[in-house]
């Protein structure tokens, strides 16, 4: 009885693996990539980013008290702030926003001003819908492999079920390899490198997936959780306690109720509200503010922090006056041990909690999670071509493996090229176009390469030629910067800066040197062969 | 102090995970104490809970790397 539920198990896990294998892998490396994407790279992708330290408080409230007077009043309700830190936008963005929309809109509406963070000079100012200013900001290759991570950019809601679903098949294939692979504390260790590609393969399957068990599946529950929330919890939560009300249920729970204007004067000191949260948590980096009834006797001013002590992000409230009022979550005052859990899925998925050593051991076991399916399929295949009765012909493998390639592979190269192109973008290209770029060149090198899969070439040299662009797109970041930027590795005062370029160049590197030792090991495992027939 | 946190933190994590790679009795036991002690580290470093998150996702890590780079120990008897 125990074998054969085993065994319903074993087929469980392979054919989860078969059907989201590839998909897994989409999902996993861009998330590993994702990791580092705010704001790491996207200072080392924006050069307004690459001097900055913090921006002055009385800077901004000049700015918000200046700009508020040419918009027209009932746009003073809700002001939000998005400060240049590399977690939104590159610019400062002040964005002076009517929920009911104004006699041109009937949705939400805003007038935003971005300013360059070096000098403070407006670059960009923005009339319209709120939802188009949003959607339309300014991308870079960190934020769209961010947000290709979160729903392949499919769109919303698809693309986020789609990857919410794909986080519970993780979860079952952990759960179910994890009963499949009994023997586990035999196989701690164990590790074969010096065999060949199939016992390596099948080592590094077992020895990810014991080790990285606990981290795949809090990935994958909390990936399914964040693409199902809003899309399918939340209407079933207001289904069940609201009459299906989604407002009601988002008015109830909001950390941010609407200010009742008092039509009273009374200046709203934003910069002492900023210099008292700078001294509260000095660890912790203020990213937004929002501004509710500005300059008025009820005004009410929301900070959102991440990082310092707090293992999520926090909402600091204080009122116009300047007075510090609370400290709650993100999703408002909700006292419970179930919001304290709820709150800890987000920084326990983006690993963005303690720092960017947290966020480099997240990104390594986030390819681990990503190269894990990869193996499984690769497992999967070499066992239906060997014993005395093969079920998939050695052509149909090579074809198989040529797929894997195009695919996984296509993704990986597809993704490297975006950073010298973001390079290109920076030097040659009007800060407004760059969004036309990213999109098109990703999917067009992507597809291309996964037609490669159709002809029938060898694979092993298919993968090789796949590695060395990979790498090359990756060793050629810090040349073309030191070439085309006044801002490199060597030239800025920023040790991010510095850190990224020099990676790129060590990462392609070991890409290139990982592709040699692939072709090495193929050429041993052929001689023999060879000589025999020579023999 | 953060820089020396993490180093010791992590040198602890890399003896924790050798000692656990030997697969006896004692070495186990002991690699439990050494982790303690990381664990140690990096609370005093990130606090009680991201330090403990902190800790058990390096210990993943490490010992993925240990086990990717030494491989099972042999025992010579």
């Amino acid at each position: 009885m125990r074998s054969i539920s085993l065994k319903k198990l074993f087929l469980l896990h392979s054919w989860v693996g078969i059907v989201t294998g590839i998909l897994l892998f989409i999902v996993c490396f861009t998330g590993a990539l994702a990791v580092l994407s705010r704001p790491e790279l996207k200072i080392w992708a924006n050069p307004e980013l690459h001097q900055l330290d913090t921006v002055p408080s009385e800077k901004v409230m000049t700015l918000i008290n200046h700009y508020h007077q040419q918009v027209p009043k009932e746009f003073g309700k809700n002001i939000h702030v998005y400060l240049p830190t590399g977690h939104n936008t590159h610019l400062l963005t002040i964005l002076f926003e009517s929920h009911d929309g104004d006699e041109n809109y009937d949705e939400e509406a805003a007038y935003a001003y971005q300013f360059d963070p070096r000098n403070f000079s407006l670059v960009n100012q923005y009339y319209g819908a709120a939802d188009y200013f949003y959607e339309h900001r300014k991308t870079d290759a960190p934020s769209f492999i961010g947000h290709f991570h979160a729903d392949l950019h499919l769109g919303r809601p698809i693309g986020l079920i789609l990857t919410g679903f794909l986080g519970l098949t993780l979860l079952v294939s952990v759960v179910t390899g994890l009963f499949i692979h009994r023997q586990i504390i035999k196989e701690l260790f164990t590790f074969r490198r010096k065999k060949g590609l199939d016992v390596i393969v099948n080592d590094a399957h077992k020895v990810m997936g014991i080790w990285g068990s606990v981290f795949h599946a809090i990935i994958g529950f909390t990936g399914a959780f964040l693409g199902l929330a809003t899309v399918i919890l939340l209407p079933a939560a207001a289904f069940v306690s609201f009459g299906g009300d989604q407002d009601k249920l988002v008015e109830k729970f909001t950390a941010m109720p609407e200010t009742i204007v008092s039509n009273n004067y009374q200046a709203t000191a934003i910069d002492t509200i900023l210099l008292d949260a700078q001294t509260r948590y000095p660890k912790a980096k203020v990213i937004d503010l929002t501004v509710m009834a500005h300059n008025d006797a009820n005004a009410q001013v929301y900070l959102r922090l991440i990082g310092g002590d707090a293992v999520a992000s926090q909402l600091l409230q204080y009122s116009g006056d300047g007075k510090f009022s609370k400290s709650m979550s993100s999703f408002g005052d909700i006292p419970g041990p179930a919001i304290k859990v709820l709150e800890l899925l987000f920084p326990l998925h983006f690993g963005n909690f303690a720092g960017v050593f947290v966020k480099l051991v997240w990104a390594l076991l986030g390819l681990t999670t990503a190269l894990l399916p990869l193996s499984g399929i690769m497992m999967w295949l070499t066992k239906r071509t060997r014993g005395s009765n093969p079920t998939l012909s050695e052509v149909a493998y090579q074809r198989w493996n040529r797929v894997i390639i195009g695919s996984c592979g296509g993704l990986v190269l597809a993704t490297a090229i975006l950073f010298p192109l973001q390079v290109l973008l920076n030097n040659f290209i009007p800060v407004q176009l760059h969004n036309g770029y990213f999109g098109p060149l990703f999917f067009l090198s992507w597809l291309v390469w996964c037609l490669f899969a159709v002809l029938p070439i060898n694979y092993y040299r298919y993968l090789q030629v796949t590695l060395l662009i990979t790498g090359g797109s990756c060793m050629s970041v810090l040349p073309l910067n030191m070439l085309l930027s006044s801002s490199h590795a060597f030239s800025s005062n920023n040790t991010l800066v510095t850190v990224v370029d020099i990676s790129f160049l060590f990462i392609g590197g070991l890409i290139i040197y990982v592709s040699q030792r692939i072709m090495a090991k193929r050429q041993v495992l052929i001689k023999p062969t060879t000589q025999e027939v020579t023999i | 102090m953060t820089v020396i946190y993490l180093i010791l933190g992590c040198g602890l994590l890399v003896v924790s995970s050798l000692l656990l790679r030997l697969m006896r009795p004692a070495s186990t036991w002991l690699s439990l104490v050494v982790f303690i002690g990381a664990l140690i580290c990096f609370i005093a470093e990130y606090g009680s809970i991201a330090g403990s998150f902190v800790s058990i996702a390096s210990a993943l890590l490490i010992n993925l790397m240990v086990a990717f780079v030494f491989g099972k120990s042999i025992s010579v008897r």
